[in-house]
């Protein structure tokens, strides 16, 4: 019964596939770019708990049906609904082999972004507030603003972070000078991925291309629109890096 | 939408879609390796006797049977398919695939931590994932004929009566595992792409920025849980990020709604019951969560 041998043989690969596809994630480098990295040993698991149960299938395509089996019966003899169905896991075989890329602006336009919001003239710091601000990141900054309820407690203190640059469609033109560091936040998974992100101001900014990754020194200043304060980073220096192996944060 | 920003959009498609294959997987194949374990290793016999006799006796176990199995919907799916193919009641087996997503050890405690301690928030989430499973359980218990209600399994071959070897038995879980990784993998593969597509190509903003009002937001927060499918144990990080916009019964909404039905668990659904029921639940799972949220929202805050 060839049919029922090929179908075996097709789980085989494609079930061997998948580990390979779900172990050159993790081993390669860039299973940052999809799941928070302290989950990739699951996924390693899941790579590694797949082998045995391709080898099964491909034991099953060279032992043949099993004795007893009907003429009728569904595994010996497969209709094109099971060849569809062993079809689908090739989807993700076929997405897992093009290359890897990280969340970006595209992913941030439609999204909300927090970047902390405005707030009162003044307020105090809270929790978050505490410790060496340069070693805050975007994240940090934006809930220690929330903590604090605005950016005012937190004016003048110096800013060291890394991020991407972000042009909001909604922002001001980009022949401005202000202009937006973002990051992702991840929890689990890209699905969970939301954007968090720092109003700059420097010159020259419309030379910055948007998703460029940079590594931003500067001072938190407050500036005052529509009646409410915000936070912006008077940067002193934007320096161009290469995108890091794990591009999001991930809390 | 210009050319460039569609193939971006199609980058964003295939980072989420992987990251949900590549976090969900795991927890996909621990389902499916005990339910082919299920299969093969537990007789019809001790399951029957083990099940809960009476219906009421019978929805609660189900409904909290996902404090002793922490697991999300695409490990609870595979399993429960097994058991109510071996026999266990669906007053069982219903109320444990709606609640076991949320009411698990490992979901109240993100829930606890994502929200400080707001204690609202996760016994609210407790207390209606539970009601709202149980009564779903309860009304699909009074069919008649239980057994009409489910899709057809791919049987496997019927036990021979003499005792195999452990060699061979173990070779069996493992085919049945293959079998079973493909039957529940396209529904995950499925779900996750429709999903990914959701968050790639339609603006978040432009849902939330349908309504804020008592009734209309409980519905926002609903359609958005079900259209972005977050697996249940992060869920409450996401819903965070709502804390400031949306009210307690919005929020509960997102909570209660997202593990019970969302894309990614509807299609795995229609692996274990046939469309009209999976159509049933999803109605009569809305209308619990909207009825309870909204009243939440107007009597409660």
């Amino acid at each position: 019964m060839p049919q029922f041998r090929a179908l075996r043989l097709g789980q085989s690969v494609i079930l061997l596939g998948l580990a390979g596809v779900l172990a050159g994630k993790v081993l390669g480098g860039s299973i940052g770019f999809y799941i928070n990295p302290s989950l990739a040993g699951l996924t390693l698991a899941a790579a590694i708990g797949l082998v045995p149960i391709g080898l099964a299938a491909g034991w099953a395509a060279w032992r043949g049906p099993p004795p007893g089996h009907g003429p009728a019966d569904a595994a010996t003899r497969p209709g094109p609904a099971r060849w569809l169905i062993a079809g689908v896991l090739v989807i993700p075989l076929a997405i897992g082999l093009l290359p890897p890329r990280p969340l970006d602006s595209a992913a941030l336009t439609g999204r909300s972004v927090n970047s902390g919001g405005a707030g009162p003239a003044s307020g105090a710091a809270g929790p978050a507030a505490a410790g060496d601000p340069r070693a805050r990141t975007i994240f940090d900054w934006v809930r220690a603003f929330q903590q604090a309820a605005g950016p005012a407690p937190l004016a003048s203190q110096p800013v060291d972070v890394t991020g991407f640059v972000y042009r909001d469609p909604a922002g001001p033109a980009p022949d401005a000078d202000y202009w937006t560091v973002a990051r992702f936040t991840v929890t689990c998974c890209a699905a969970d991925a939301s954007g968090v992100a720092l109003t700059v101001r420097s010159p020259g900014a419309a030379s910055l291309p948007a998703d460029s990754w940079v590594h931003v020194v500067g001072t938190l200043g407050l500036e005052t629109r529509e009646g409410e304060t915000r936070p912006v980073v008077f940067a002193d220096q934007v320096t161009r890096i290469p995108p890091p192996a794990d591009p999001y944060l991930y809390p | 939408m210009d050319l460039s920003a569609t193939v971006a959009s199609f980058q964003t498609f295939t980072t989420v879609f992987l990251g949900i294959i590549l976090e969900a997987f795991p927890f996909l194949l621990l389902g499916v390796v005990l339910s082919a374990a299920v299969q093969v290793l537990i007789r019809e016999e001790t399951l029957r006797r083990l099940a809960p006799q009476s219906r009421l006796g019978g929805v609660l176990v189900g409904s909290l049977l996902g404090l002793l199995f922490p697991m999300c919907e695409c490990g609870a799916v595979p399993l429960t398919r097994r058991l109510l193919g071996k026999g266990v009641p669906l007053a069982v087996g219903v109320p444990f695939i709606l609640a076991s997503p949320a009411v698990n050890p490992v979901v109240i405690a993100s829930t606890y931590i994502a929200f400080g301690g707001r204690l609202d928030i996760v016994g609210g989430r407790v207390a209606l994932s539970i009601l709202i499973a149980a009564f779903v359980g309860l009304v699909l218990s009074y069919h008649p004929v239980p057994r009409e209600m489910l899709a057809a399994l791919p049987v496997p071959a019927p036990h021979p009566p003499i005792p195999r070897p452990v060699r061979h038995q173990l070779g069996e879980v493992l085919v049945h595992a293959a079998d079973e990784t493909f039957d529940m993998g396209r529904y995950l593969v499925l779900g996750g792409a429709l999903a990914a597509a959701v968050q790639a190509f339609v603006p978040q903003t432009a849902l939330l920025g349908i309504g804020q009002g008592p009734v209309v937001s409980v519905l926002v927060m609903m359609a958005l849980a079900a259209l972005l499918s977050i697996c249940s144990t992060v869920d409450a990080f996401v819903a965070l990020s709502f804390a400031g916009t949306f009210s307690t019964g919005a929020l509960l909404g997102f909570l209660v709604f997202g593990p019970m039905v969302d894309i990614k668990s509807t299609l795995m659904f229609a692996s274990t019951f046939r469309r009209r029921v999976v159509a049933l639940m999803l109605i009569l799972v809305a209308q619990a969560v909207f009825l309870l949220c909204v009243t939440i929202n107007l009597h409660l805050e």
